[in-house]
């Protein structure tokens, strides 16, 4: 008992820590596309060109 | 010291560039490469190539010289498409034109890699779109820049159905995450209090793991179940009772049943029913979600949605500015640069003028028009830049009127949406008095605890969350598999009707053919070698944007090297004259019409039966080969009709009727009706309509608008006009009929699993119903037969996604 005394709070920390995981990884994006990476390396690459005049 | 490359421009320090004599002048290079090529294009007597690209630049810069680019800097304008991304960078997404092979690309990169306060730009070759990140800096000199090197730039409309679908599946991944993760939990320690059934666990051991479980059932209605409550309250705000109202109601009568009986230490608790129907409903809407933004991202892909902008001129000198197209008025002069397209009807004011007007008629080939004829909306300039006066702005035009009669035409439709919403608005008040008529006979029994339990339970088992389900996800998983066939569904409905359609009807142009001529046969009458020939007429071609000139270049591409021309004139209306050097001689070649090509012969070559497009080549004295071409039929056409026997096949077209018989006659169409107007086919649907006939119109132009929003189904592809690919129901991705049984066949089955579903809720409600009544059903179980019913409701329409992956 005094084992789950410690433990059941602890999953329930450990839940809502990796809710907020999940809420900051959604919202950065991370499930925007869940297929892209798998076929990035086949697609040929947009040209994308970063000016560093100013940098 | 910097100095240019004289074939690229790159800058190269004097000191290591090479060195080149090209037109008796020493031309400095970059690179090795640079050098070989020029080297080539010297050996070839092809220097003339940096004269007409010095003479092109020249002409480019001189017009962006005059032109107002003020607009692009317009607050107004700016907020249509311009955001601000998250290092406060401004960010837009434009439409650059024309792009027509990688060098473009290259060339965009380069001379936007020269301004300062760009920060970022990327660029999609296929597309055409630009995405542009920058700073300090105005829009309007990156427009005037890159218009200096012959682009234009349009902004691209931000698509709020994309945006709204990304923050859509945005929530509905987040509720799914804390769904399945509360579910998970609470089954883990509910599980052993299931497995207690001899009451050995210590009773604070139970009182934790209860209380664990009213955590994780509290935290996932609090995350995700409050948005529903939330949409439940302002339904019922609006007098409306909607499935949230029942989802929400059973969420909640749950929870306060279990808390009650967890503080009171009475009953069971339903924690775990609450957080597994959390799970399944946010499951259903996160499927239904991620396919909805899978369509709208290929639609955004398809249709690519402007700010579209002309040049007006300014005042009566040749100065011009950006303005958008509710800025036209009646009488303004517009400059039309070769590839745009006319937004509102105009005079010609130019000598001449060469025009796609296939979208508004249908008609394959360009048509020729004089100084002072009437250009309608949709006409796209395949010659040089023209002058035009508007006569009609854009609401007033030919555009504008076919606009408006859609609007007028829309939402005529059955929506099985609609229905299914209507039936379960009908079925909450029933749920309520069931519940209220259990509960009540219970407590005129004398056993009010047996009569909250049993109401508890008929409100469990009559929640229609498997009635709910059942159109959206089977529609849904259709949607997905034609999706995954390269066929896009802009309209449910049409779904609901194909089944039962019995006519369709083409528009001959670009549906059942291809409206891509090729070089189907030619005859050569002169000495000269066949491909020498063939070479020559792609070379006379090579700066034409005629259809006959793309299937020269086609059937002739790779021998023009060979070819040496000079003076070569477009003679509009007529074809191409050219001076051409062979065997040390120079001879006056012309490609066209018999009576442009060798006036004085009575060479006329019989067209050849398949075909009506027949090209001559000749020195003004003889003719030296005639070309025949062909459109052909589009891919899949016979197995279309093999596959459909029982359905009725009409051509409605606006062509000749010589070349509506070729094109049914090959096909084996008996009804087939030629040289119609719009209003003529829009007559012909609603008599076969009033008939009691469902009719399917496929077609591709701005003409066919109107009927096929009149039709039941209406089938485009993606190389239609915007207006059509917006309005139409059903959108091929692939340009191949066959698609048209699979489409038909998806429908069929669809409808059949719809009802084996709906067959299914109504199975279980009914045999449930008078068992929970009863008292022999008690709430959980009802909780696990209600999820095992969306299961199996999810299961069977999880069959529709059968099918070979489309590949673009």
């Amino acid at each position: 008992m005094e084992a789950l005394m410690i433990l059941v709070p602890i999953s329930l920390m450990v839940t809502v820590l990796i809710i907020l995981i999940g809420y900051w990884a959604n919202r950065s994006g991370q499930y925007d596309d869940i297929e892209k990476d798998a076929f990035h390396s086949l697609q040929n690459d947009d040209v994308v060109v970063k000016n560093d005049h100013n940098n | 010291m910097m100095i240019d490359c004289f074939h690229c421009g790159q800058a190269v320090d004097q000191h290591r560039a090479l060195s080149i004599v090209i037109d008796d002048e020493p031309r400095c290079m970059c690179c090795a490469g640079c050098l070989s090529v020029a080297k080539t294009i010297s050996d070839a007597s092809l220097t003339q190539y940096y004269r007409l690209r010095d003479n092109i630049l020249k002409q480019r810069a001189r017009l962006a010289e005059r032109s107002d680019f003020s607009l692009f800097d317009d607050p107004a304008f700016q907020t249509g498409f311009m955001m601000t991304d998250r290092q406060g960078y401004a960010e837009a997404n434009f439409i650059v034109s024309p792009i027509d092979c990688p060098a473009c690309v290259w060339l965009i990169e380069k001379q936007l890699m020269k301004m300062k306060g760009i920060r970022k730009c990327t660029i999609d070759y296929l597309s055409g779109r630009l995405h542009l990140l920058w700073e300090d800096i105005t829009l309007s000199a990156i427009a005037k820049s890159l218009a200096s090197i012959g682009y234009t730039l349009t902004p691209e409309k931000p698509n709020d159905a994309i945006i709204q679908s990304k923050n859509s599946l945005k929530r509905a991944t987040f509720g799914l995450f804390v769904g399945i993760l509360c579910a998970m939990q609470t089954m883990m320690f509910a599980l052993p209090i299931y497995l207690d059934t001899d009451w050995v666990m210590q009773s604070e051991t139970r009182l934790f793991f209860e209380a664990a479980t009213l955590c994780f059932a509290l935290l996932a209605i609090l995350i995700v179940g409050k948005d529903w409550i939330i949409s439940a309250l302002s339904d019922i705000r609006s007098g409306v009772l909607s499935m949230n109202l029942s989802l929400s109601l059973a969420i909640l009568l749950l929870l306060m049943a279990s808390m009650f009986n967890f503080f009171n230490k009475t009953g069971n608790l339903y924690f775990d029913s609450v957080t597994m129907l959390i799970a399944f409903v946010a499951l259903s809407q996160w499927i239904q979600a991620r396919i909805n933004h899978q369509i709208e991202s290929l639609r955004a892909t398809v249709m690519v949605q402007t700010l579209p902008l002309c040049l007006r001129y300014i005042g009566h000198d040749d100065t011009t500015e950006y303005v958008t197209l509710p800025d036209i008025q009646a009488g303004d002069r517009l400059n039309i640069e070769p590839f745009d397209s006319l937004m509102v009807d105009v005079k010609l004011l130019s000598a001449h003028a060469s025009l796609d007007e296939k979208m508004r008629t249908g008609e394959n080939l360009p048509v020729h028009k004089q100084s002072g004829d009437i250009l309608l909306a949709g006409a796209r300039n395949l010659g040089e830049a023209i002058d035009v006066e508007v006569i009609r702005p854009v609401d007033q035009s030919w555009m504008g009127h076919v606009q408006q009669m859609l609007l007028g035409m829309s939402d005529q439709k059955p929506d099985i949406i609609h229905k299914t919403q209507s039936i379960a608005k009908w079925l909450l008040p029933l749920l309520l008095l069931a519940t209220g008529m259990t509960y009540a006979g219970w407590v005129l029994a004398g056993d009010s605890h047996q009569a909250w339990l049993s109401a508890l339970a008929v409100f469990v088992v009559v929640c229609p969350c498997a009635l709910a389900l059942s159109v959206p996800l089977a529609l849904s998983a259709t949607q997905t598999a034609l999706l995954t066939q390269g066929i896009i569904i802009n309209q449910a409905s049409a779904l609901e009707t194909l089944p039962s359609i019995t006519d369709i009807a083409f528009d001959k142009t670009g549906t059942l053919t291809t409206g891509e001529l090729i070089l189907n046969t030619w005859v050569n009458f002169s000495h000269y070698p066949d491909m020498l020939l063939l070479a020559l007429a792609a070379r006379l071609n090579s700066n034409s944007l005629h259809p006959v000139a793309r299937a020269f270049y086609n059937a002739g591409s790779g021998h023009e090297g060979s070819v040496c021309l000079d003076q070569i004139i477009n003679r509009l209306g007529k074809g191409i004259e050219a001076v051409w050097h062979v065997d040390k001689q120079s001879i006056t070649v012309r490609l066209g019409a018999l009576d442009f090509v060798a006036p004085d012969t009575d060479c006329r070559q019989a067209p050849d039966h398949r075909n009506d497009y027949t090209v001559y080549l000749g020195n003004h004295e003889e003719v030296l080969a005639v070309f025949h071409f062909d459109d052909p039929l589009r891919e899949g056409c016979h197995q279309m009709l093999l596959d459909n026997q029982d359905k009725h096949y009409h051509i409605l077209s606006g062509d000749h009727q010589h070349t509506v018989d070729m094109v049914a006659d090959a096909l084996g169409i008996v009804d087939r009706q030629a040289r119609l107007l719009p209003e003529d086919k829009l007559h012909i649907i609603q008599s076969w309509q009033k008939a009691g006939k469902k009719v399917m119109m496929v077609g591709d132009g701005l003409n066919d608008s109107l009927v096929m929003a009149a039709a039941d189904v209406s089938v485009s592809f993606s190389d239609a006009a915007n207006l059509t690919k917006n309005q139409v129901d059903i959108l091929f991705l692939k340009d191949s009929l066959s698609l048209m049984t699979r489409l038909i066949t998806q429908a069929t089955q669809t409808f059949d699993i719809i009802y084996q579903n709906v067959g299914w809720a109504i199975l279980y409600h009914v045999l449930m119903l008078p068992l929970a009544v009863l008292g022999y059903v008690t709430p959980w179980l009802a909780g696990i037969g209600m999820a095992v019913s969306s299961m199996i409701v999810c299961l069977n329409s999880a069959k529709l996604l059968k099918g070979n992956q489309w590949k673009p």
